[in-house]
């Protein structure tokens, strides 16, 4: 028997994208939530990647923009010309893979030649050449690319290019020309010249006759130039030659024949052949100069810039050792930039808080969002989409998400990135640097992959909670489902407790394990786990806290009391999350300016103790004497000028400190922490005391096994000799003020003072008394005085008078500029500042987000209740009082236990942060708490939550009583 | 899209305008310890073109009844026949279920289940874009049944902004966009479909229940406490405490549900006794049965028969410790049942 069998209808493949994308559509303000919660999440370590990134590219950039070139290889005197090989060497260099050009500067002697002028017939580069009418000049072959390539290096007046049968000339040729022929040349005159080709060097003939000279007429003057910094490699490339000119006993050699004297011309005007030539015989060596490629060393990773090239010069005075290799100065100064950036990528842990919140944010709405879309699902499992199509639907729609979360995270980094690189102080960012960072920003491959993989973490979350949640949806639900949760009857005392031994735990935690390097990060993370228990644990005691202060406030709120009261013990599910996040938003903020501003305090206090006294003046040796003419200046209290020369224990190097004890400890801003065992006044006491004492460091201490009392024999640098005597200990150190720590090796990274400046180099110091080595020495000069003011004095008088001398640098902690002294420090507080302030922005953009999520969607699922007080004769205006009412309480719970929580965390991190930054404090940590930044903060932060709580309250006073009912 | 095809018919013992069928079957929800049977041995057939009620107390195990019908719960016991797919649906997996159902049965419950972003026209519509129906034939059919139900004035309205009466006409529109072209084969579940209607709008419902199933032969499972609702039905079953204790032809008084009232041997030859009828005997617990001039003439026993063999002995209640009379389970005192 047979019977006829319907087919099925197999089901649409493409429904569930399509219905995911209307549903994107149809809930925009909900998913738009999502996703850029997710992109807050996203956006925080990309942030610090794309700053350090961009940063080092800026840096690198401006290295390379400063420097036309970076290697200069010049034929060392004695070494003779070999063409075969340097067409070697040049074949080399533009094969390397970090060479981008390469630039041959062909030069030789040119004599200015007019119809006005007397013809000249023999010629010696060191002769009086002015006295006999010869104007001689530097003549250098150039191109228009080698122009280009220059053209940031001078300044100049017409044009900078060349062509046939122009010429430009350097300001000083047309002084020098005035001097010689009295003529005055300018733009536009014509002049002509005769280039020395071949110098008769080995003949000693300057008979022009013997010389090949070659005559060029009616070169049009285009340019007159000037070199910007005769420091560069380009000015060594054209040295100048000391030349008397005019008579023998002429004072001064003039500075002749560099490019400060010189034309430029053509090649192509000269002709190949002669450039050759020139370039094998003429009176100047043609140096190489090469400069390498940004990108392709970048590409070799930029905690290797420096390493790179320096390799890359050696192995050019390796395997040409005729050729002398010059440049790369100020490289390790960008290295250590480079490294600080680099290093800096640790912050991220700091905001590690953050990006946790924002993920949990992220899952939880999106989970309230599928539940509440229970009736939904029903809906469509009834009308015959199977479990696939609706698990299909939700994967697509957080697939969606998760790809604008990543778009928008990486978006906004991108504007996030420039304001940390920007931030010059809290909240206070550089227009310019902002503007110059967004214009070059880049984004390094490994942020995108971090952030791709944080983004996918949305999907990951569906992936688990939504397949259960279809899973239990059954078909005919109503599509509007509200829980109705009982009041909470938990213990205060309960979670006060748990409280308490949380952040005991936190406090105790920097000071049982020590902070430094991974066990700081570890702790950071640790301490962030526990923000999140003590966020719990805070608003499970605040939200009882505050049920009760409202139950107990009937004689102000009357019958609303008792609503707000159960209010806030029911409904956990939608208030803890907020609470907490709310908490963890104002705590976060809290914490990190409690952070920035004990890593700036800390600055100050090792700032002061590195410069060492209210006053440092570093200068050429000056005679002790100089104190008296110090002490001649008002608001001069006192002064004590600093001997520092070589010492030298075994194989052990360091620097004598030789000071006037007695004046030392009351012009030196001593810490307690500055000697062991004693305090300052002691130590120094007993090394006046003692003429041959000596202070030596806890390390060098340890090392020799020596106390004090204990001799050592110290071999020191003496005016021109080397000398040994026997010392006395009187004390042990572990830093001084002026000096830094005792010994460098104490320290896990560089020392403030390093970063200043101020470090005693090598291994640290040891300090002795001023007047025993003057006069074992005879040492009666000192490069540095130690100068006490007044307190009210104000020193810009004195330091600009002082700074009036050649070479003299005085420092004082309000005239010292970070910024300018120590770019590396600079670097790092802008780091910290722009992730507190970026964090300060994030941080109340999710909590406002929160806001809206979560109360807007509580307003959402209580409109019955709402319906009700209206329909019980409950004005509008007592619905959104009573509302309002219940979420500022919400809300004021979460500032009051955030405030304490905020300085708890900001007293454990502060000190952690220290521990993952690359400097080492040589004293304690400052812990400093901004009040009034933390008041005026938190005050604006929760104005602005408070306020975003009357939309939901003024919502909820909106619900129609008649809709709301009917539609139960 | 719907096809057909001739197939070899293993489930040949069913008359042709069977369109479910369900023998037997026991359904047992397991709540951590607690085991709750919801129905017990129910046997029905649904035939082509028909339209049967449900009538029952709350809690008699209706709803149950209508998601194993729908394929929605499985049965723990027993056989459920679908007619398209010709077999016993209790051992298909979720997808083919899924996609045999699509074409075969429609549900209207009393929440509607209307997605609210979406217009009476788009709602009517989703069934048919979720079973892949081609753009053409799936317009073309939305727009017959919205004419079909009178909606084409309200087919661009948001389901929110609907009234009852036309929300329940989209979701009986929207039950029927796939079912619309089987040729009859299809089954229009109902869940209280006109449970939150005012009395005139359900008539006008129901009205339109009726035209459809003329119309397209459709037939319609409804499960109703509404004397309205099961006064047009073909056939109505009454459910009580998870057995069908009586089916009942057309034109019954709900009040009156003993004078129609016709009780069936299930499949163990056990038959359900109507409960009206016990009360008007005294509730009585045993019977005696004979078989007397073409009737089965059952005679309650005073007192309780069977139990005059068990040893009886009064007890002591474990929570007051009250004694429990002989015979009785529930503490006079307390309240606590033995």
């Amino acid at each position: 028997m047979t019977k006829r069998k319907q087919h099925q209808l197999k089901g649409s493949s493409l429904w569930s994208l399509t219905y995911a994308m209307s549903s994107l559509r149809n809930y925009p303000i909900r998913n738009m939530g999502i996703a850029l919660v997710l992109a807050i999440g996203i956006s925080l370590p990309t942030t610090i990647f794309v700053w350090s990134d961009t940063g080092t590219r800026l840096v690198v950039h401006d290295y390379f923009d400063e420097n036309t070139y970076q290697l200069a290889l010049t034929l060392k005197p004695n070494a003779l010309f070999d063409w075969t090989r340097t067409q070697e060497l040049i074949d080399a260099a533009e094969a390397h893979p970090y060479v981008a050009y390469l630039d041959r500067l062909v030069s030789t002697v040119g004599i200015l030649q007019n119809d006005t002028l007397p013809e000249w017939d023999s010629y010696d580069i060191l002769g009086f050449n002015y006295r006999d009418g010869i104007k001689d000049m530097r003549t250098i072959f150039v191109d228009n690319n080698l122009l280009g390539n220059w053209s940031r290096d001078f300044t100049y007046e017409g044009d900078f290019t060349l062509s046939s049968g122009e010429i430009l000339v350097s300001q000083g040729f047309i002084d020098y020309t005035e001097e010689v022929h009295g003529i005055k040349l300018k733009i536009g005159d014509q002049i002509d010249f005769d280039v020395i080709a071949h110098e008769q060097r080995y003949s000693g003939s300057n008979d022009r006759n013997t010389m090949n000279v070659l005559p060029y007429e009616n070169f049009t003057i285009v340019g007159v130039y000037d070199l910007i910094d005769l420091g560069s490699l380009i000015a060594d490339a054209f040295p100048s030659v000391p030349r008397k000119n005019w008579d023998p006993f002429q004072l001064a050699n003039d500075l002749v024949l560099g490019i400060r004297d010189s034309i430029m011309v053509l090649k192509e005007d000269i002709g190949k052949g002669n450039v050759t030539e020139i370039s094998e015989r003429s009176y100047f060596n043609s140096p190489l100069l090469i400069r390498t490629s940004q990108d392709a060393l970048l590409a070799a990773g930029a905690p290797n810039v420096a390493t790179n090239l320096v390799t890359f010069k050696s192995q050019f005075e390796e395997e040409y050792p005729q050729y002398s290799v010059a440049g790369l100065t100020g490289i390790w100064e960008l290295q250590a930039t480079i490294d600080t950036y680099i290093q800096s990528q640790v912050l991220t842990v700091i905001i590690f808080p953050i990006l946790i919140m924002s993920l949990m944010l992220t899952i939880y709405t999106s989970e309230t969002s599928v539940s509440r879309r229970k009736g939904e699902i029903s809906a469509l499992r009834a009308k015959g989409a199977s479990f696939n199509q609706v698990f299909s639907t939700f994967m697509w729609e957080s697939l969606m998400l998760s790809i604008i979360g990543l778009g928008s995270g990486i978006a906004l980094s991108f504007i996030l990135a420039p304001l940390v690189g920007s931030t010059v102080d809290l909240f206070v960012f550089d227009m310019a640097a902002f503007v110059r960072y967004l214009s070059n920003i880049s984004i390094p491959l490994v942020s995108i992959v971090i952030a791709a993989v944080i983004a996918m973490y949305l999907p990951a979350a569906y992936l688990l909670h939504v397949a259960q949640r279809i899973d239990v949806s059954e078909v005919g639900q109503p599509m509007d489902t509200s829980a109705d949760e009982s009041a909470e009857s938990g213990s205060i005392k309960r979670y006060g407790f748990g409280l308490g031994s949380v952040l005991t735990f936190l406090v105790l935690l920097p000071i049982i394990i020590e902070p430094t390097g991974f066990a700081a990060v570890g702790e950071i993370l640790v301490t962030t786990l526990i923000l999140f228990i003590a966020s719990y644990l805070g608003s499970r005691t605040m939200r009882l806290v505050t049920a009760r202060v409202s139950g107990g406030t009937a004689f102000l709120l009357g019958e609303k009391a008792l609503y707000l009261s159960q209010s806030l013990r029911k409904r956990k599910g939608q208030f803890m999350p907020l609470l907490v996040i709310l908490t963890l938003t104002l705590t976060t903020t809290t914490m990190m300016l409690v952070q920035t501003e004990s890593f700036k305090a800390t600055l100050q206090s090792e700032l002061a103790y590195a410069i060492g006294a209210d006053m440092r003046i570093e200068s050429d040796p000056k005679p002790f004497s100089f104190n008296e003419t110090l002490l001649r200046f008002p608001g001069i209290v006192d002064a004590m000028p600093v001997v520092e020369t070589w010492g030298q224990v075994s194989d052990n190097r360091f620097f004598l400190e030789a000071v006037d004890p007695l004046r030392y400890a009351q012009i030196g801003k001593f810490s307690e922490q500055s000697f062991v065992n004693n305090d300052s006044f002691t130590v120094l006491s007993a090394l006046d005391a003692l003429p041959n004492g000596i202070v030596i460091s806890q390390y060098y201490a340890d090392l020799w096994n020596k106390t004090i009392g204990d001799h050592l024999l110290v071999y020191f640098g003496g005016l021109n000799t080397t000398q040994v005597t026997s010392f006395q200990i009187v004390g042990i150190a572990l830093s001084a003020p002026g000096f830094g720590a005792a010994s460098t090796d104490d320290l896990a990274g560089a020392s403030f003072a390093a970063q200043f400046g101020f470090q005693a180099g090598q291994g640290g110091f040891a300090l002795v008394n001023i007047d025993y080595l003057s006069s074992i020495t005879g040492i009666t000069e000192a490069e540095l005085f130690l100068v006490d003011t007044v307190c009210y004095v104000d020193m810009t008088p004195i330091i600009n008078s002082l700074e009036e001398e050649k070479n003299t640098h005085v420092y004082s902690v309000e005239t010292f500029n970070i910024d300018e002294q120590s770019s590396s420090i600079r670097l790092f507080l802008s780091g910290i500042q722009g992730l507190t302030t970026i964090a300060y922005l994030l941080t109340a953009a999710m909590g406002l987000m929160a806001i809206a999520l979560f109360l807007g969607s509580a307003v959402l699922e209580r409109k019955s209740e709402y319906a009700v007080f209206r329909a019980l004769g409950g004005t509008q205006r007592q619905v959104i009082s009573m509302v309002f009412g219940e979420f500022a309480g919400t809300i004021i719970a979460a500032i009051s236990i955030s405030v304490i929580l905020g300085f708890a965390f900001g007293f454990a991190l502060s000190i952690m942060t220290f521990g993952i930054s690359p400097f080492s404090p040589v004293l304690n940590e400052v812990l400093a708490y901004p009040f009034q930044m933390m008041l005026v903060t938190i005050v604006a932060e929760s104005a602005v939550m408070i306020a975003a709580c009357y939309i939901p309250a003024k919502r909820a006073g909106s619900v129609n009583p008649a809709t709301a009912l009917r539609n139960l | 899209m719907v096809s057909t095809e001739e197939t070899l018919d293993l489930y040949g013992a069913y008359p042709d305008d069977v369109v479910v069928s369900v023998e037997n079957v026991y359904k047992i929800y397991k709540k951590s310890d607690l085991e709750v049977v919801a129905l017990s041995g129910v046997s029905l057939q649904i035939l082509e073109g028909k339209i049967m009620c449900v009538v029952g107390p709350s809690g008699s195990g209706k709803t149950t009844l209508t998601n194993i019908i729908g394929g929605i719960t499985k049965a723990t016991v027993g056989k459920v026949y679908w007619a398209n797919l010709r077999t016993d649906i209790t051992k298909q997996s979720e997808r083919v279920l899924t996609e045999a159902r699509r074409s075969f049965i429609g549900f209207i419950f009393q929440v509607n289940n209307l997605l609210p972003h979406l217009n009476a026209w788009q709602n009517v519509e989703l069934a048919a874009r979720i079973a892949g129906v081609p753009k053409k034939i799936r317009q073309e059919r939305v727009n017959r049944l919205i004419k079909l139900v009178g909606l084409e004035e309200r087919k661009h309205n948001k389901a929110t902004t609907l009234s009852g009466g036309e929300r329940s006409r989209v979701a009986i529109a929207s039950a029927l966009v796939n079912l619309i072209d089987t040729k009859g084969k299809g089954l229009v579940l109902c869940d209280e479909p006109t449970g939150d209607l005012d009395p005139e709008t359900a008539q006008r419902i129901l009205e339109l229940f009726k035209e459809l199933n003329e119309t397209l032969g459709t037939s319609f499972f409804i499960v109703t406490h509404s004397q309205q609702v099961a006064s047009m039905a073909d056939v109505t079953i009454e459910i009580r405490d998870g057995i069908v204790s009586g089916f009942h032809q057309k034109g019954i008084d709900l009040d009156e549900l003993g004078g129609t009232r016709i009780v069936k041997l299930d499949n163990n030859y056990r038959l359900p006794m109507p409960v009206d009828l016990l009360e008007k005997a005294g509730n009585p617990t045993e019977f005696k049965i004979s078989f007397e001039n073409n009737r089965f003439i059952l005679e309650p026993q005073l007192g309780d028969v069977v139990d005059t063999v068990r040893e009886r002995k009064a007890r002591t209640c474990r929570v007051c410790g009250s004694e429990i009379a002989q015979g009785k389970f529930i503490c006079s005192n307390c309240g606590s049942t033995v």
